[in-house]
């Protein structure tokens, strides 16, 4: 964070006497990447802006901008105060009312390439890729980018909050062929540290992930045991936590409304929220100013606690708990988890696969943005994996789809991997799960 | 508004250490959006985009450099900085820029400033109203309202200058239908380039009862059946089938990489012989066209596929560098904090010779799509996956129950070859914003109804 974003956040807000907000963003972002043994495109930017909400009564209005001259910023005030008349009345609407200063700076020390070494870098990842398997082909991505961004919140009443955060990641996307058959693998580390990109594990990885694919074949149709590798799992589960947004329950769009307390997962179903464990999203505070402790969501398969927002939590006279997010300086602050994951268990993923014995060890799942119904809790998805056969992982398949049901999944969850990934990119992550059985559409 | 000569000194300090194009990109953009859920007007933003880009190609490489806030100074700052990220090379000219001045491509009737907010909000409270009175079940409605004005400015070395003011609006209902436990959804989102006019045709209330149609439609449905089988495919949103299958992996972004299957197969036959594509960015008021692209070119109606062969690609400027085919109007981005890269625009499907009827009673056990949701695709395998929103068993020839929760997946290359029926009822109003490496940009799909053999279904059943 700058200092002088400070200055030009209180300075709009000076001779404010009523509720207003504004929160200042500025965000910086470098990438290179090669392709073919050239440097084949370099990004650089800076960007920034302001977002302003004004109060008025029971009615929130919001406005931004991305010109940062005092009288922008109090344009957008004003555009603000504007919005808020057009408002319905609604007991939710307010600003925290939290005072003093909080300052959070997570990627202080987060160590960058320079633009020479990144431009090194991205050659010889691509280098390693090609060397990683003859079948390799193309690599037509190969990326290094580091981002920082910060964000100051400061309301009337003299409260201010800052953050900032920094990350590098790189990775590699690669083709590999045999005959006519072309498959793809991906793999990208996010860290804050640039010594832990690993040339050799990204080629490898996105290398196996597109060759091990190659001779899948379609299988059979119909209800299997599943290991549904980490990642997948992640994205999919991720996919349905906004069912455990306190606005989305008060709203009707939530089949969870009114169970807090209740069991609706198994035992092993343990999902934390914590933005000091190890992971991607780190910050004490959200961006409405709220303090970000940890929470457990799902305790072994009770139904814990929902993500509040200032406005859902004032709805239902429960305190914020620190999870409204905004995007941008555009956005509405909407509930979002930070930092969040589903408690591994003791097993590692060979260990998961003997538990199995047979079924379907599903690795890829395309189309989660689509094929999910977030309300009903219904998925279905085309997916990539492979056979497990006499405990063991077998031959690739391909040209299927998963389907179910979330409210479904997380009561079937049979055991959990020790596989957790923790230089992913995502807010949330899983490791590999057992399910008793998803159903399979092939031939 | 900066003026063409300092424009012209931008792009060549950009060009100082060498390069054989650069171009600036600027954007001033202003935005209305309205949230109305649970019976109330949950949100209303209101803002300004302003920044700029630069870019330089060299070769078959880029860079790109942006910032908001820019004024002359800002600008000029960027245009050395940008120079600097290259080695250092013979200075390369920029042209006198002369303006394209070609005539706009549509009006506008009512510009949305000049709209008050209380009119846009009664909208949306239309909407609700509608939903709700649509039917019992409907319990909950999600209502959007958006309007955009974006003001672009691309000046390139090559003498090219443009400016072009573009409006938009969309109108977003989302209907959750409820039993006992059981809740659905309907969704039905238009958007046209269009003011506040869009809403002489598409009435809160035209577009309230479809969400809450589908919605009512799907609380009643069964899940659908798993395996191989014939779909049908009806038209409008039924294009995003070709948009995700096909036409991502006729983009240059993909093609000049060789990371496409199409790479290499122009002038062959890739679809069947009844397919013939399009994408065209020229048609007045749709939601995906422009009068110019992102690159200053002017759009153009881009045949992809003619009778089962491909007839061309879609090209921005670095594929042009890449691959030798000129630029062809379709370099898109979602703002200035992107570069742009080859995008779709509308793209549809061409009307055949059957009607929708004869479709349906060709299939003795299939799949009809009345309305498909989203999808995506691996350009380099050209494996996709869709969701979709409303579909029905079709048992010898005739519609049966509906079904929920299908998903159809396969591989695009295979798709285009296996589509064996088109019939002529074309609608290429399909609104959609579609994502890739420049960002989210509106783009439209059409298509008429199609008939597919051989795709995998993704039910529960």
């Amino acid at each position: 964070m700058k200092d002088d974003m400070k200055e030009l956040l209180q300075s709009a807000l000076r001779g404010k006497s009523g509720a207003v907000e504004l929160m200042g963003a500025r965000d910086e972002e470098f990438s290179v990447s090669a392709f073919r043994g050239t440097i084949d495109s370099y990004n650089k930017s800076g960007s920034g802006g302001c977002g302003a909400r004004a109060l008025s009564g029971r009615r929130l209005g919001r406005a931004y901008s991305e010109r940062l001259d005092p009288a922008s910023v109090a344009a957008a005030l004003s555009m603000a105060e504007r919005n808020a008349s057009f408002m319905d009345d609604d007991e939710g609407n307010a600003l925290y009312d939290g005072t003093g200063e909080k300052l959070h700076h997570e990627g202080a020390g987060c160590v960058r390439l320079s633009d020479a070494e990144a431009k090194r870098f991205v050659l010889e990842l691509e280098e390693a890729c090609k060397a990683a398997d003859p079948r390799v082909v193309n690599v037509p991505m190969n990326q290094y980018a580091h981002v920082s961004g910060s964000r100051g919140i400061a309301n009337a009443a003299g409260m201010y909050r800052g953050g900032s955060d920094s990350l590098v990641y790189a990775g590699s996307y690669l083709m590999a062929s045999q005959g006519d058959e072309t498959e793809t693998g991906f793999h990208v580390i996010c860290t804050r540290d640039s010594k832990a990109l690993d040339i050799g594990l990204i080629a490898r990885t996105a290398a196996s992930r597109a060759t091990d694919k190659l001779g899948g074949t379609q299988p059979e149709s119909g209800a299997r045991r599943c290991v549904l590798d980490g990642e997948p799992a992640g994205a999919l589960i991720g996919a349905f936590l906004g069912n455990i947004d306190a606005e989305a329950m008060q709203k009707g769009a939530s089949k969870l409304a009114g169970r807090v307390g209740e069991r609706v997962g198994c035992e092993l179903f343990t999902v934390i929220d914590d933005p000091a464990a190890p992971g991607f999203g780190k910050r004490r505070f959200d961006d409405e100013g709220v303090d970000s402790p940890a929470l457990t969501l799902f305790d072994r398969g009770v139904f814990a606690a929902p993500l509040y927002t200032v406005y859902s939590a004032k709805r239902e006279g429960a305190r914020p708990n620190g999870r409204g997010f905004r995007p941008g300086i555009q956005s509405r602050a909407t509930a979002s988890i930070i930092n969040g994951f589903i408690a591994p268990g003791a097993l590692d993923l060979a260990a998961l696969f003997r538990e199995a014995g047979s079924g379907v060890y599903v690795t890829e799942l395309e189309g989660l943005h689509a094929g999910l119904d977030p309300v009903s809790g219904d998925f279905s998805c085309g997916a990539k994996g492979f056979a497990i056969e006499g405990g063991q992982r077998g031959r690739p398949l391909k040209n299927f789809t998963v389907s179910g049901n979330f409210y479904e999944l997380i009561k079937d969850i049979a055991a959990l991997a020790n596989d957790r990934r923790l230089d992913s990119y995502e807010r949330f992550t899983s490791p590999s799960l057992l399910l008793g059985s998803l159903s399979i559409s092939g031939k | 508004m900066f003026k063409e000569d300092f424009l012209r000194s931008v792009l060549e300090t950009a060009l100082s250490r060498g390069g054989d194009h650069a171009d600036v990109f600027i954007e001033e953009t202003m935005d209305n959006r309205i949230g109305f859920n649970d019976r109330k007007v949950s949100s209303i933003s209101s803002g300004i985009v302003q920044g700029a880009g630069i870019r330089v190609i060299t070769g078959k490489a880029y860079t790109y450099l942006y910032a908001n806030d820019v004024d002359e100074a800002r600008l000029m700052e960027l245009a050395r900085s940008s120079a600097e990220a290259r080695a250092a090379g013979t200075a390369g000219t920029a042209k006198a820029l002369a303006d394209r001045g070609l005539a706009p491509l549509h009006g506008y009737g009512l510009l949305p400033d000049s709209v008050d907010m209380a009119r846009k909000v009664e909208l949306v409270r239309r909407a609700d109203a509608a939903a709700r009175a649509h039917a019992a079940v409907i319990d909950q409605v999600f209502v959007n309202y958006w309007d955009v004005r974006q003001r672009v400015t691309v000046a390139a070395s090559d003498g090219s200058f443009m400016n072009e003011d573009r409006v938009r609006t969309r109108f977003t209902v989302r209907a959750i239908a409820a039993r006992g436990d059981r809740k659905e959804e309907g969704y039905y989102a238009p958007g046209k380039s269009q003011g506040f006019e869009f809403f002489d045709r598409f009435t809160p209330e035209k577009v309230a009862a479809e969400a809450a149609r589908v919605a009512c439609v799907c609380l009643e449905a069964d899940h659908a059946p798993s395996g191989v089988m014939p779909v049908v495919i009806d038209n409008e949103f039924g294009g995003v089938i070709f948009h995700e299958a096909c036409g991502h992996a006729l983009e240059s972004s993909s093609v000049a990489d060789d990371a496409s299957v199409f790479t290499g197969k122009l002038g062959q036959a890739i679809a069947a012989p009844c397919v013939n594509a399009v994408d065209d960015g020229t048609i007045a008021n749709e939601w995906g066209s422009a009068r110019y692209d992102d690159e200053g070119l002017p759009t153009r109606r881009n045949q992809l596929i003619k009778d089962g062969v491909l007839t061309s690609y879609l090209v921005d400027r670095v594929g042009q560098a890449k691959m030798g085919i000129p630029a062809n109007g379709c370099g898109r981005r979602e703002s200035y904090k992107f570069a742009p890269t080859s995008r779709m625009s509308n793209t549809f499907i061409e009307p055949g010779k059957h009607t929708l009827e004869q479709l349906i009673a060709s299939v003795d056990r299939g799949l009809y799509c009345r309305r498909m949701g989203g999808g995506s695709v691996n350009p380099a395998t050209t494996d996709f996956n869709f969701a979709v929103a409303e579909a029905y068993l079709i048992e010898g020839g005739k519609l049966g129950m509906p079904v929920k929760n299908a998903t159809l997946i396969g591989k695009g290359a295979d798709i285009i070859m296996n589509i064996d029926m088109v019939a002529d009822n074309l609608d290429i109003g399909g609104t959609g914003m579609c994502g890739a490496a420049s960002g989210s940009i509106p783009a439209n799909v059409g298509q008429p109804a199609i008939r597919v053999g051989g795709l995998v279904v993704g039910g529960r059943a």
